[in-house]
C-alpha cells in the first residue's frame, strides 16, 4: 500500500539518522482528522537547523529514490513525497515541534495538529485547502487556533480574514 | 398496516437521506488512520487511471 510504504520509507530514513525527525502535513495529515479526500502527494516537514543540513538530507534521499530535478521524491511504490525544511517558516517549525504521534497499523508516524494544518491551509489557500479547512473546523480547538493566529498571522490579519470568509460560504 | 403515500410537499425522504449521508460521513471520519490511507491510495490510483485515459483519448 503506497502511502504506508512511503511513510515506512521515511521511518527508515529516520532510523538511519538521515532524517532527524519529520511530521506529515497537507492532505494526508488532514486525513487523520477528517474523512479521506483525494490527494496524490505526501507532504512532510523535516527537522533541520540550516539550509546546508537540508541540502545534505535531500542528497541522501535522492540517492535512494526516483526524482526528476526539482520534483518531489518518489517513495513507497510511486508516491510523490514533497519534503519541506522546518526552517522554511516559523509556522513549519512549530508544526514540526507540536506534531502528535499516530499509528497506521504497526507503522508509527507524526502528523501536524489540526490547528497547524488549518493555518498552513489558509496560507496556501487553494480550493482543496479551503474544502479541507471547512471540514477540519469541527475538530479544531478555537483557543489553540487563536493562539496560532496571534503568533503567525500577518499584520493585516489576512489568515483570520480568510477563515472568516470561508465560514458561512457554500464550500462543502 | 396500510402504507400511506407521502404528501407531495413532504421533506421526510430528503431528511432521511440527509441524516443517512451525515452518518456515512461520520463513519468515514472515525475510520482508523491505516484504513484512511488505504482509501487515499485507491483514490490516487483512480486519479492516475483517469489521467492516463485522458492521455489515450
Amino acid at each position: 500500500m503506497a502511502f504506508i510504504d512511503a511513510v515506512t520509507a521515511l521511518n527508515e530514513f529516520k532510523r538511519r539518522r538521515v532524517i532527524r525527525d519529520y511530521a506529515i502535513i497537507g492532505g494526508v495529515a488532514a486525513t487523520a482528522y477528517i474523512e479521506p479526500m483525494s490527494t496524490d502527494t505526501l507532504e512532510v516537514v523535516v527537522r533541520v537547523d540550516s539550509d546546508g543540513e537540508y541540502q545534505r538530507l535531500l542528497g541522501h534521499i535522492s540517492e535512494q529514490s526516483e526524482s526528476p530535478s526539482g520534483m518531489p521524491f518518489v517513495l513507497g511504490d510511486g508516491v510523490p513525497v514533497q519534503i519541506f525544511p522546518s526552517t522554511l517558516t516559523s509556522l513549519h517549525r512549530d508544526a514540526m515541534e507540536q506534531a502528535r504521534k499516530i499509528r497506521a497499523g504497526s507503522v508509527r508516524t507524526k502528523v501536524a495538529t489540526v490547528e497547524h494544518l488549518l493555518v498552513l491551509g489558509l496560507s496556501a489557500n487553494r480550493l482543496q485547502d479551503q474544502i479541507r479547512i471547512v471540514r477540519m473546523l469541527r475538530h479544531t480547538n478555537m483557543d489553540r487556533l487563536t493562539e496560532l493566529f496571534d503568533r503567525f498571522d500577518d499584520e493585516e490579519k489576512n489568515l483570520a480574514a480568510r477563515l472568516q470568509s470561508l465560514r458561512g460560504t457554500g464550500v462543502p | 398496516m396500510k402504507r400511506k403515500t407521502l404528501p407531495p410537499d413532504s421533506k421526510a425522504y430528503v431528511e432521511l437521506v440527509f441524516r443517512e449521508k451525515e452518518k456515512w460521513h461520520r463513519r468515514r471520519e472515525r475510520m482508523s488512520f491505516k484504513r484512511k490511507l488505504e482509501v487515499l491510495e485507491r483514490l490516487r490510483q483512480d486519479a492516475l487511471l483517469l489521467k492516463s485515459a485522458r492521455f489515450i483519448d
